[in-house]
């Protein structure tokens, strides 16, 4: 029986694993990721960062072992009710703006908002002024913020957010990592995939993958970082 | 394709009018190509002279009133006319009917003599899109071939909806709602497109009760081009999986629900064509029995047109890579024709209440027999939406055990 002091965890790989024919993109990997915490998962390009994601998302098949989340198969419906996750692409709909976009997502996970709820939310991520336009033709920078209101808008017990500050201006930078702090003081997972070794310093733990594998798992600087995965 | 399509017209013409069959055929080959002459030639001279879109849609509207203020006699003549003399050569020559064709050479020569003025930035463009296109055509991707044909046209959604939803928080139906909002950002030249595709059923229709059979083809098809636009929320979602994906639904639950709004645009567009095949004139379909080809019109373009949404393109990947050529041959063929075909289905009532009404039975209980058969085949279509992705689950661990046996 888990001890009431330890949160359960929201996320567990057990061995898992990815690979395209005789190409590794993620060796098995065994992780556990528990509420309220927030984790910065760093790693060159193609070091399997995004594998990782995409296979807790549901996106891709794992080619062995499992990923839970929230204790339900990842892709199960129970998984993607508790996980949201915002890819590095920004995904939306050519013909509605961002407004209808948040009703739309958040009507399908049955939240109850109001368009007062949405414009607070519009706000914060600094898209008023654009609300009512289509972001499928927006900058990257605005896309992105785009994805992050749709990512947030809905419930979610893990947040997973796949390069979240490309293409952001500092004052988009500034408004996420102010989400990122309100959500993890509510008690949510926050997994955040990055190259920007900085973003360590504003996490308890730091999981760095070089070539498909862990090579590290704990607290971290910026200068380990650079160490372990290089620059 | 112009010279083919102008034979076959013309054969189907020598069958009701008076002349040799070598000289309609003749006649409706040298139109076909003369039509496709003055459309590239007309397209390499806006290029050639970077025309802006509204002024070459201006002069083509100025062009299309100009012939229906002709065809209703209400001037005497309009260049268009002179293309109807080309047409009509096998009963009577006019030398004017030669006008289309120096016109068609004419536009050519101009456009190729403009080739060095079309714009680099837009050639690269096209040229990009045009070769992604021609390849999702040899994958039989027709979803692909829609979005990069609207890409390459400029057809983007309105900035600005024709009628605003205010957003006023989560709702019921969301699913719907969302359909409507999309359908109210269709740009102008969708709906023109559509209402254009009302027209040309409406008008088969006529031809059908008046006898030409083989109109039910091109009622069927106009329609099922007409569902393919109205299927554009549900469409999204399939353009759009990882989002669609992120929800706590089954993706499968979510494209039935898109069947509503798209049912609602079909009816719309069925109505329009039934308007147009009831409206007084020559070969007017009775009220009666255009209206008993409504609801099928509706069902038929609607279901022709989420099968081909849809089912999974071709890959070349898949285990049917693995299949005799002959086999391969067929399941394209197969997939290719079956979507148009039940278009083709819907639009038959017509047709059967003209063979009713040619046995002296009443029409419109002649045409509605046939309207069960489309109302099933669209259920059981809606059932396929329904259960495609389990479906598809059982087939792929059924081959994964299959795999795994020693």
């Amino acid at each position: 029986m888990p001890s009431p002091d330890v949160p359960e965890p929201v996320l567990v790989a057990n061995q898992a694993s990815k690979a395209y024919a005789d190409l590794v993109a993620l060796e098995p990997l065994d992780l556990q990721i528990s509420a309220g915490t927030m984790v910065a998962l760093v790693g060159h390009n193609g070091s399997g960062k995004s594998t990782f994601l995409r296979l807790a998302a549901g996106l891709l098949e794992l080619t062995e072992g499992e990923i839970t989340i929230a204790g339900a198969p990842a892709g199960s419906s129970d998984a993607r009710a508790a996980l949201s996750f915002l890819p590095d692409e920004p995904v939306l709909y050519d013909d509605l703006s961002v407004r209808e976009h948040l009703a739309y997502v958040a009507a399908l996970h049955g939240v109850h908002a109001t368009g007062e709820d949405f414009d607070e939310l519009i706000g914060r991520v600094g898209l008023t002024a654009r609300a009512d336009d289509l972001p499928a033709r927006f900058s990257r920078g605005l896309r992105q913020k785009t994805s992050i209101a749709l990512g947030v808008v809905r419930p979610f017990d893990l947040l997973m957010v796949d390069e979240p500050f490309v293409g952001l201006d500092a004052p988009g930078k500034n408004a996420l990592l102010g989400i990122l702090d309100e959500l993890h003081g509510h008690g949510k997972a926050i997994v955040v995939a990055t190259h920007d070794p900085s973003f360590v310093e504003l996490v308890g733990r730091c999981i760095a993958l070089r070539d498909g594998e862990v090579v590290h798992d704990g607290p971290a600087t910026p200068a380990d970082v650079l160490r372990l995965v290089g620059a | 394709m112009g010279l083919v399509v102008g034979g076959i017209a013309g054969d189907l013409a020598a069958r009701r009018m008076t002349g040799s069959g070598a000289e309609w055929i003749g006649a409706g080959a040298l139109a076909g190509v003369t039509l496709v002459g003055l459309c590239v030639g007309a397209a390499l001279v806006a290029a050639g002279t970077r025309l802006s879109r509204w002024i070459a849609s201006a002069i083509g509207l100025v062009l299309v009133g100009w012939a229906i203020a002709d065809g209703i006699g209400a001037i005497g003549l309009s260049p268009t006319a002179s293309f109807g003399d080309l047409v009509l050569w096998p009963l009577r020559f006019h030398i004017i009917g030669l006008l289309p064709v120096v016109g068609a050479l004419a536009l050519l020569l101009a456009g190729l003599s403009l080739l060095g003025r079309i714009s680099l930035e837009a050639a690269e463009r096209r040229s990009t899109l045009v070769g992604q296109l021609r390849f999702a055509a040899t994958l039989q991707d027709l979803r692909t071939v829609i979005v990069l044909r609207r890409q390459l046209a400029m057809e983007l959604p309105r900035l600005k909806p024709w009628v605003r939803l205010r957003v006023r928080g989560t709702g019921p139906l969301p699913v719907f709602v969302r359909g409507l909002r999309g359908l109210l950002r269709w740009p102008a030249a969708r709906v023109v497109r559509l209402l254009l595709l009302a027209g040309v059923v409406g008008l088969c229709l006529r031809g059908i009760w008046s006898g030409t059979t083989p109109l039910v083809v091109v009622a069927g098809i106009a329609s099922f081009i007409a569902g393919l636009d109205s299927v554009e929320p549900l469409a999204q979602e399939v353009d759009h999986p990882s989002r669609r994906d992120a929800a706590p639904l089954e993706a499968s639950a979510i494209h039935l629900r898109h069947i509503p709004v798209a049912l609602l645009t079909q009816v719309l567009v069925g109505g329009v064509a039934v308007a147009v095949a009831s409206a007084p004139g020559h070969a007017r379909v009775p009220l009666d029995v255009a209206m008993v080809a409504l609801v099928p019109l509706a069902l038929g373009g609607l279901g022709g047109a989420l099968v081909s949404v849809l089912a999974t393109p071709s890959s070349i990947s898949g285990g049917w890579s693995l299949a005799p050529p002959e086999a391969q041959g067929m399941q394209v063929a197969f997939r290719t024709a079956w979507p148009p075909s039940i278009a083709i289905l819907g639009a038959t009532p017509v047709l059967f209440a003209q063979r009713a009404h040619e046995q002296g039975t009443a029409a419109a209980a002649g045409g509605a027999r046939i309207v069960p058969v489309v109302v099933i085949v669209f259920g059981l279509i809606c059932g396929w939406v329904r259960v495609r992705d389990d479906i598809g689950v059982w087939f792929k661990s059924q081959m994964e055990m299959a795999n795994a046996k020693p």
